[in-house]
């Protein structure tokens, strides 16, 4: 009964720091480190099948006037 | 071209130097999943400002000079216009706007040669955000030179691509070095007044008039014919050209050039000798313009100002000629002109003459034209 008691302690104790770390003190962390990381620029831009969703600039290599 | 050409970001690129940099630090923006959010702000081109941008920070080397570099600022461009107009203020008409909405787009970047297709051909990454030390010339040279030098010296003008091309692949910068593209010396000149050009007898010495193995080099004196009026092929020129606006879309300004395309052939008296082009005789090119070129401009700026631009804004017309030397990238060791001496000896329809002048050209157009036709040769 104790021995059950305990593992219920622990579990509950693990998840509250789960929950503090995720938006406590980590939570801080991470967003202190989003502005200078590109993290979800790379995500999205090497994402080569999205990229394709947003079409075409139509950069064809089209002669200017400039000689 | 798909968005992924335009956009798309390869995988290890994020690993390389200019990768670990992180895109914000560059672009600003947000690190943001949301694509709106994360697009506030945004540099498109971090590399625009003052001849280098963020490129400063590493390469100060080159971005010190490359800020009054032709590539970047177009002297020439704004000392021909400049000279037209004068008397006339560029502030006083709509050109500096023209200016902004169209002449700017060549204006060339750091990253518009290294990183993404110039402005002008709608940018796009050239090689996943690669940086591309040697830029690619079909895509970025020729996207601002393409309607005559790189067009021509890949054959994608005229009739035959430049023999350094077709026989050996030679790229733009094989000549034309990063030296001389990120550094106009002296400083704000035109041109041909660039002391670090590439000269034809820098690969070719024993071609230099006087001390040749060839009879014909040594038959012209020095300096007295350019390469390229033995060795260049037909080229391309634009005349007729007028400046316009297309206002079809509204929000969508773009200005427009219709012009009606020329070949020729035509050999010129050149009439500026600088350090760059010191031949008296030079292979001709027409400018495309026009007395009326601009004059939609004074419309124009009567619908957007409210009060008309000059009636006569190229008012120093005649100042200066539309027939110009000219750099022609299509050179063949064998040419029509120079099969034999009397190929071009005799041949009028080589020489820029008073008949190919149209009613209305500028006056400087006769400082250009060849009165004395080299008589045929006898012996």
């Amino acid at each position: 009964m104790r021995k059950h008691r305990r593992t219920r302690f622990t579990l509950a104790a693990i998840t509250f720091l789960g929950v503090a770390f995720t938006f406590g003190l980590g939570g801080t962390v991470f967003a202190a480190e989003s502005p200078a990381s590109s993290s979800e620029c790379i995500k999205c831009h090497t994402d080569l099948k999205k990229m394709d969703s947003y079409g075409a600039a139509s950069a064809g290599g089209a002669a200017a006037i400039a000689g | 071209m798909r968005g992924r050409d335009t956009y798309g970001v390869d995988k290890d690129y994020v690993d390389s130097v200019h990768g670990k940099v992180g895109c914000i630090n560059c672009h600003k923006g947000k690190n943001v999943s949301d694509k709106d959010k994360a697009h506030e702000g945004l540099v498109k081109d971090p590399s625009e400002e003052d001849g280098g941008g963020v490129c400063r920070q590493c390469h100060s080397d080159i971005t010190s000079t490359y800020k009054n570099a032709m590539h970047y600022n177009l002297t020439g461009i704004k000392d021909i216009v400049g000279t037209i107009i004068s008397p006339h203020k560029m502030q006083d008409t709509l050109l500096p706007a023209a200016w902004k909405l169209d002449c700017a787009n060549c204006h060339a970047s750091c990253g518009s040669c290294h990183v993404a297709w110039p402005k002008v051909a709608e940018g796009g990454l050239l090689n996943r955000h690669r940086f591309e030390k040697n830029p690619p010339m079909e895509k970025t040279c020729y996207a601002c030179h393409g309607s005559r030098f790189a067009g021509e010296y890949m054959g994608l003008l005229g009739p035959s691509p430049d023999v350094h091309y077709e026989k050996y692949q030679m790229v733009c910068t094989d000549c034309h070095k990063g030296s001389e593209l990120h550094h106009t010396m002296p400083e704000g000149v035109k041109r041909y007044y660039a002391t670090v050009t590439p000269r034809c007898e820098q690969c070719h010495p024993d071609a230099v008039a006087g001390r040749s193995e060839v009879a014909m080099h040594n038959a012209h004196k020095k300096n007295e014919l350019a390469c390229t009026v033995c060795h260049a092929t037909e080229y391309f020129n634009c005349t007729n050209c007028h400046v316009s606006l297309d206002v079809k879309e509204a929000g969508n300004i773009k200005v427009i050039f219709p012009s009606d395309p020329l070949e020729t052939f035509k050999i010129g008296r050149n009439i500026d000798r600088s350090p760059g082009n010191p031949y008296a005789y030079n292979l001709v090119r027409h400018t495309p313009m026009k007395k009326d070129s601009l004059a939609s401009l004074r419309y124009f700026q009567a619908v957007l100002t409210g009060k008309p631009g000059p009636k006569d804004l190229i008012s120093n017309y005649d100042a200066l000629p539309t027939w110009n030397s000219a750099s022609i990238h299509t050179i063949q060791l064998k040419t029509r002109q120079n099969s034999s001496c009397n190929a071009c000896h005799g041949h009028k329809d080589l020489f820029l003459t008073k008949q190919d002048l149209e009613p209305g050209d500028p006056k400087a157009n006769l400082k250009v034209i060849v009165n004395k036709i080299p008589p045929r040769i006898r012996k």
